[in-house]
């Protein structure tokens, strides 16, 4: 998907870990919810697959994040598009979290 | 912990849809009780308070209530993605990315939950920060925050303190 969106790799784990906790999350496995995509009334929604979670993201957002390649256009991007408005420091704690990705990259030396 | 028994009460509460008025914003407007089954709480709203909330299919985080112009009040939850693993520590991860200063730490009440609290100053704005994190699904962070003016300090703070007294964890979903 980041390939196909020109975007890099570590921004869209960067989102997939904090909305289903690195993978942790019970519910959003059993969901096979990757990205916390609620429906009407806020819960969240359920996919046969990752793939098919994967694929309807990249329909709603896909366009917000094209070619995007830093985590502060990244956030600001999706935000206009009514992501975390709860959260008026949503810029700074997706970039923690994407800092984590890198460092967990780095500590298990993947390319 | 979170996964405690339920009281009964509670089930209908689960059933709670938020009204699904929408702004221009884009955000869908709640009355009377906001209730996030992803992150396990709900809180109510007092009466004439309106909150916003997400529109589907954005992630359900939490609720966001305008005081007044440049004055709101945030409540939301979170996984720990950052690995973070204390309260404290998001509190300081927060106010260091705003760039606060005149940081107070205390403690305060999320509900009946005793959580960690630091007041700041960011700019021209008072910012009071209320955190509890749980150890479930990799930790959960549950956060409360106001921000607002020096002139409506006090009385936001009662409105502040309203919103938390009313803070209930729930069971996250299975």
């Amino acid at each position: 998907m980041a390939q196909r969106l020109g975007t890099n790799e570590d921004l869209i784990l960067a989102l997939s870990a904090f909305e289903d906790s690195w993978g942790q999350d019970a519910h959003n496995k059993k969901l096979h919810n990757i990205f916390g995509i609620t429906q009407a009334g806020g819960n969240n929604l359920s996919f046969t697959s990752y793939q098919a979670c994967c694929d309807y993201w990249e329909r709603h957002y896909g366009n917000a994040v094209r070619n995007v390649q830093n985590i502060k256009t990244f956030a600001a991007n999706l935000r206009k598009l009514g992501y975390n408005s709860a959260n008026s420091n949503y810029d700074a704690t997706l970039n923690l979290v994407y800092q984590a990705v890198i460092r967990y990259k780095k500590s298990c030396a993947v390319k | 912990m979170i996964r405690h028994a339920v009281l009964p009460v509670f089930l209908g509460l689960v059933s709670v849809i938020p009204a699904a008025a929408q702004t221009q914003s884009g955000t869908v407007l709640v009355h009377g009780t906001y209730t996030n089954a992803e992150y396990g709480f709900y809180i109510r709203l007092p009466s004439g308070v309106a909150g916003e909330m997400d529109a589907p299919p954005a992630p359900n985080h939490g609720i966001r209530i305008e005081l007044g112009p440049g004055r709101t009040v945030e409540i939301g939850g979170e996984f720990d993605a950052a690995l973070l693993g204390s309260s404290r520590a998001y509190i300081d991860a927060e106010l260091y990315a705003e760039h606060a200063t005149n940081v107070r730490y205390g403690h305060s009440g999320l509900g009946k939950y005793s959580a960690e609290e630091a007041r700041a100053v960011v700019g021209n704005e008072n910012e009071t920060l209320v955190v509890l994190r749980r150890d479930v699904s990799g930790g959960v962070f549950y956060r409360a925050y106001l921000i607002t003016d020096f002139a409506h300090l006090e009385r936001d703070e009662k409105t502040f303190q309203v919103l938390l007294s009313t803070f209930h964890e729930q069971n996250l979903p299975p």
